[in-house]
């Protein structure tokens, strides 16, 4: 079973993912919605996956994956963003973010981003 | 920044609503005119939207729907029949509105390369005849038919 932070700012946008993701493979183990929450949880919970959106407020979701990964190399981030343009996908590249999905998703979409990163 | 290229991105945003509109909804808007506005301000009534942008252009999203359009919006994303605006309502407008900015300037960086155009988050209103005013920014309106009635985009930006 995978342990799921999710981190996403919009409580619609959480509901579809815990709805996307309510299967015995997965369990949310816990939400936040800035990136100050996101690291200050995947430190305490150390989770199998982030979903991570980008535009957040108090810390956007790129400097957040930046402060987990500096920490764990290894963490699972997938980011959910409604951009997808070049340069955003480069920085993400660049800070170490190996996967990405375009909102609005379907859960069918969802899983399939997940199922990338962790090769299940 | 010329007409022309003010043209161009208001179908960039055009197009990002109708797309994002239907893949939530299932349902196509339809496109009933565009055009640029005089006045330095808005007055609108419903539900209202707005999202602001910067980078290499700047300005602000305004997704305006009707009372009962929003209603219908905000029940077809949340498989819910809520018959009053509430506090999810305006969360549900506020992703909504994040998720079709997101997709236009996503077109916009695409298209212009180093442009790095980035959202800050939305703020969403509710209420009637709610006027907003435009600092030194042109703007345009474009105007849908969506579920149960109109949503209207107001879009203004400039070249940073």
């Amino acid at each position: 079973m995978r342990r799921v932070l999710i981190v996403d700012d919009s409580p619609m946008v959480r509901k579809m993912i815990k709805k996307a993701l309510a299967m015995p493979d997965y369990e949310i183990i816990g939400e936040a919605s800035n990136g100050n929450e996101a690291v200050e949880l995947f430190g305490r919970l150390h989770p199998d996956l982030i979903t991570m959106d980008v535009t957040m407020p108090v810390l956007g979701g790129l400097e957040a994956s930046k402060k987990i990964l500096k920490t764990d190399p290894t963490a699972k981030i997938l980011l959910l963003s409604a951009m997808g343009d070049e340069d955003l996908l480069a920085q993400a590249k660049e800070i170490g973010i190996k996967a990405n999905a375009r909102k609005p998703f379907t859960a069918d979409e969802l899983l399939k981003a997940v199922r990338s990163l962790t090769g299940d | 920044m010329d007409e022309a290229l003010e043209k161009k991105f208001m179908l960039y945003f055009a197009n990002a609503v109708a797309s994002v509109y239907t893949k939530m909804l299932d349902f196509q808007p339809k496109m009933e005119g565009i055009k640029k506005e005089e006045k330095t301000w808005v007055k609108e009534t419903g539900v209202i939207t707005l999202v602001p942008f910067n980078g290499k252009f700047s300005g602000r999203l305004l997704l305006v729907f009707d009372p009962l359009s929003a209603l219908i919006l905000h029940n077809e994303i949340n498989g819910e029949s809520t018959k009053t605006v509430n506090d999810e309502t305006l969360f549900t407008h506020g992703e909504f509105g994040n998720i079709c900015a997101g997709h236009a300037i996503t077109e916009i960086n695409n298209a212009f390369r180093g442009s790095n155009v980035r959202l800050a988050p939305p703020s969403v209103f509710s209420g009637k005849e709610l006027t907003f005013f435009n600092f030194k920014m042109n703007h345009y309106s474009i105007v849908m038919a969506v579920m149960g009635g109109k949503l209207t985009l107001n879009v203004a930006l400039k070249e940073s």
